[in-house]
């Protein structure tokens, strides 16, 4: 019998449905999405950051030099905003961390009453626009503030002591949703273990719990870290003349069209956030690699005391959390803060490109389309890395957890550079384009949802796959027909995520915005800005009523699908 | 053309480690053949290969005259069934049944047909509106079992399928798959670390140890003539001597055992095994002609009730030696945990294997 020859018919039948030609395909569209809209204007950012330029007319021309460099660091103004910004930061970094783990330490540790609602509450700032903790402060203790006219002091709410209040409110429940899940992971009986060794209540604490939950805690360090040091809204309502490196990079291009140290700045600000997310993703990987998947043992009774200790912590935390929202919304309706109490409702009739309606709209259904669309790429995405593995699955990986490192400034910065150039004829078709708004949210966010999807495909069983493969079904068939439904949680879990980030997101597209394209977070900004305070208060409540209503709606769906299943 | 499947020396390696060593087995049209071994040994990368979820390396795998190193897994129409069943959660128990048939484009009506008579046929037709959580564990792998036979497959792959299981499930579906592979006469590989299973349902036994095959054979031939001490140990119980091999005896540290037939005529270090069941206790007068070798003095330390059979564990010397008997002999002969006794090697019973 010849082999060869039967093996060349075999050949030709294969190819008809080979199911890697179908997920070279579909993984290769995803990386050269990845390529094209992170890797190119990245690098090309960074080109341009040594490139000349001419201020005058506003155009970079060829050759290489270091000049806005040595300008950045020879300049005591400008440098003044990489030491700010590092000051703010690791304060930030210290309280949140703090704060943050004795909060999640109340709700896994303790016995107290109302966790799930504390847990519920803690995660309001997700909703609103990262600048409404700074809107919050100024309303209450800035120069006009209620509390500070109340109290008739002259306290100085703005710069630094401004940002890093306002960042902490704002990198809350980032870091207690890490530490939460870290410690909760941890079996406390090592702690039993421990105290029935004769350890002391705080010996058991310093030896056991916190050296047990020491990578949980680095990661959300280095996560609230890098929070804040990209961070844009708060920074420019409350920093007033304290510069950082985000609001610079705004200044620099926005206000200067400076787009050389726009890029310069951009990359000063790429290394520590760069740093903050390796560090946090060492720190994860170790802290998963250190979690056990024990059952967990039912907690023993608190002592009343240490009850009513983390009870009350904690509830204050969650009432300062929740009232940043109050104000917003009790300001939104006021006719004028402070000085005229009466209720209105003319903050609604908003003056804004588009029109009050228009922004939010625009908001909204850009926030659908990037929902399901990152949720379904990212699902893809994570299929073919962790269960097809193809050739490229390292570099695919390597690129969808990349979006991470970049801030939504930096990244915003680079679309404008690349896309604004008539460099690209496709600039036409992207730039001002709703499109670009959609890719650079998706960009931005494009990490977490791989890895939540990741976690999902991880859980799945290899031999479901190969079951339905064996039982004849092609990986199409097989994605929809069997990763699809099994994946619904994580699915549900990520169109969440992507309509709130997209709702809310400020530094992603605030370059990105024209007047074909406006968003509602990014009219709050400038409202603020204008000194329009009840009109900015009132297009944050709306914002804050839409991702709720989008929530409920997204989970209404999950619960009837759910319901179906069982 | 026959419809054997056939693995021409087949090469699996993992990262530079052979996990499949130059594979050469014919399964023949019928035939249920076992691939035994403990893990690690490439048995379930063998049967993995087979499925089309791996590729060899280097080698051929033949199946109807045609080497499907390449044919996808979908077009081999080989059905597989897994340890952890893989039941698809989200779908009713004859939905899962029917996944197979409506990937092959089988006629609605026929379909519906197809899978009462198949849950029918173990008896699970009244469970098909649930869904697979909602079974136990053993209901679950009868689903599992006719979901891959629904599209009519060419081969049967079992890949540990009952090794989740409780014992008495265990034997229970493991004479029922058997009852089935019989009737069907499918084509079907089974892969266990289980020596007894292995026994009990094969025809053939592949014994597999570090990616090679150490052993085919048949049940009974795998049971009574050992190729080597490797299977001697793995397949049932064995006690080993081991010693130097001299004129017919093996000669330890303590002890001088006549053996009656060997191929080692050559002399060196040899293992002496002989089975549990194989060794007598000497209750009565020793002095007949038979007893007049391979008398140990041993101490009975542990007594295992396994039912019908009771294993007892006698201490000699340094050694220690398993003799399994019938319950009723032990009560019989009135022996208790402590008693000191004669026991019998019976010269005939040894099987002696080189050291390797």
């Amino acid at each position: 019998m010849s082999t060869a020859k039967v093996q060349k018919l075999e050949l030709a039948q294969r190819q008809i449905a080979d199911d890697r030609l179908i997920i070279y395909f579909a993984g290769g569209l995803i990386g050269l999405f990845l390529i094209f809209f992170m890797l190119i204007p990245v690098t090309n950012i960074l080109r341009l950051s040594i490139t000349p330029y001419n201020p005058e007319a506003h155009i970079f021309s060829k050759g290489l030099t270091l000049n806005n460099f040595r300008d950045y660091f020879s300049n005591p103004v400008t440098i003044q905003s990489l030491y700010n910004s590092l000051y703010v930061s690791l304060w930030v970094t210290f309280i949140t961390t703090f704060l943050a783990f004795f909060f999640a330490y109340g709700l896994t540790r303790t016995t107290m009453q109302g966790k799930k609602i504390l847990y519920f509450l803690v995660m309001a700032p997700l909703i609103a626009p990262s600048l409404l903790q700074a809107m919050a402060l100024v309303s209450l203790f800035g120069k006009n503030g209620l509390i500070t006219g109340l109290l008739k002091t002259e306290w100085n709410i703005y710069g630094a002591t401004g940002i890093i209040i306002s960042e902490v409110l704002y990198s809350f429940p980032h870091a207690m949703v890490i530490l939460y899940t870290t410690l909760s992971a941890i079996d406390s009986r090592l702690d039993e273990a421990a105290s029935s060794l004769g350890a002391s209540a705080l010996r058991t604490f310093f030896k056991i719990t916190i050296p047990t939950a020491r990578y949980g805690i680095f990661s959300a360090a280095a996560l609230v870290f890098n929070l804040t040091i990209t961070d844009f809204g708060n920074p420019i309502i409350i920093g007033r003349n304290y510069k950082v490196l985000a609001t610079e990079i705004y200044l620099q291009v926005i206000g200067m069209q400076r787009f050389d140290m726009g890029a310069t700045i951009a990359v000063i600000l790429l290394v520590p956030s760069v740093i903050a997310f390796l560090l946090n993703y060492y720190f994860t990987k170790r802290n998963t690699a250190l979690i056990s998947g024990a059952a967990k043992p039912t907690l023993p009774p608190s002592s009343p005391f240490k009850k009513r200790i983390f009870t009350s912590y904690c509830w204050i935390i969650a009432g300062i959390l929740v009232s940043v929202i109050l104000v917003i919304i009790f300001k939104s309706f006021i006719t004028l803060w402070v000085y005229n109490w009466t209720p209105t409702l003319k903050h609604f009739n908003f003056r804004v490109p588009g029109g009050g309606m228009g922004v939010l709209w625009t908001s909204l259904w850009i926030s659908i389309v990037v929902a399901i669309s990152a949720s379904f790429l990212t699902m893809v995405n994570a299929y073919i890395i962790e269960k097809r593995k193809p050739f490229f699955a390292q570099p695919l990986y390597l690129m969808s957890v990349i979006p991470a490192a970049i801030p939504g400034l930096v990244m915003g910065l680079s679309y404008i550079l690349i896309f604004n150039t008539r460099f690209l004829n496709i600039s036409d078709l992207l730039y001002g384009k709703a499109i670009l708004v959609i890719i650079s949210v998706i960009i931005c966010n494009f990490t977490l949802g791989t890895l939540s999807s990741i976690t999902n495909m991880k859980n799945i069983d290899k031999e479901m796959d190969e079951s339905a493969t064996s039982l004849g079904a092609n990986v199409i068939t097989n994605f929809f027909k069997v990763i699809f439904p099994l994946s619904k949680v994580s699915f549900f879990g990520n169109l969440n995520y992507y309509f709130m980030r997209s709702m809310v997101t400020i530094s992603a597209v605030i370059f990105l915005v024209s007047p074909d394209v406006h968003l509602a977070a990014i009219s709050v900004v400038n409202m603020e800005k204008d000194g329009k305070e009840g009109a900015s208060s009132a297009m944050s409540f709306l914002i804050i009523l839409v991702a709720c209503a989008g929530l409920f709606v997204i989970n209404a769906f999950n619960k009837k699908k759910k319901a179906k299943v069982s | 053309m026959s419809k054997n499947v056939i693995l021409e020396g087949v090469v699996k390696k993992y990262g530079g480690k052979y996990a499949v060593k130059d594979m050469n087995l014919e399964i023949k049209e019928g035939e249920f053949l076992t691939l035994l071994g403990p893990s690690g040994c490439g048995k379930t990368t063998t049967l993995r290969m087979v499925a089309g979820f791996e590729k060899p390396d280097s080698g051929n795998l033949i199946y109807n005259g045609k080497v499907i190193n390449d044919l996808i897994p979908q077009r081999r129409n080989f059905g597989i069934v897994f340890q952890s069943y893989a039941l698809f959660p989200h779908m009713k128990v004859k939905e899962n049944v029917a996944f197979g048939l409506e990937m092959h484009k089988f006629p609605k009506n026929d379909i519906k047909k197809r899978v009462d008579l198949l849950l029918d046929m173990v008896g699970l037709l009244e469970h098909k509106e649930k869904y697979p959580p909602e079974l136990s564990g053993g209901m679950q792998q009868r689903v599992a079992l006719v979901r891959a036979l629904a599209p009519n497959p060419e081969v049967l792959l079992l890949d540990e399928p009952l090794s989740a299981l409780d014992a008495k499930i265990r034997i229970k579906l493991r004479a029922e798959i058997k009852q089935l592979q019989v009737d069907l006469g499918i084509t079907t590989i089974y892969v266990t670390h289980d020596q007894e299973e292995a026994l009990a349902i094969s025809d053939r036994i592949v014994v597999m140890k570090e990616g090679s095959i150490e052993q085919i054979g048949d049940p009974i031939s795998i049971y009574k003539k050992p190729a080597s001490q490797y299977v001697a140990d793995f397949v049932g119980t064995s006690n080993f001597f081991i010693g130097m091999l001299k004129e017919g005896y093996i000669e330890g540290k303590n002890f001088k055992i006549k053996i009656a037939k060997t191929k080692e005529s050559s002399s060196g270090r040899v293992y002496g095994a002989i089975r549990p069941e194989k060794v007598e206790i000497i209750k009565s007068d020793p002095n007949k002609e038979r007893f007049k070798e391979n008398l140990l003095e041993g101490k009975l330390m542990v007594i295992n009730y396994m039912g019908l059979m009771v294993r007892l564990l006698f201490r000699v010397g340094e050694m220690e030696i398993i003799i399994d008997c019938l319950e009723k002999h032990l009560e019989e002969m009135k022996i208790k945990r402590g008693d000191t006794l004669t026991l019998y090697l019976p010269p005939e019973e040894f099987i002696v294997f080189k050291d390797e």
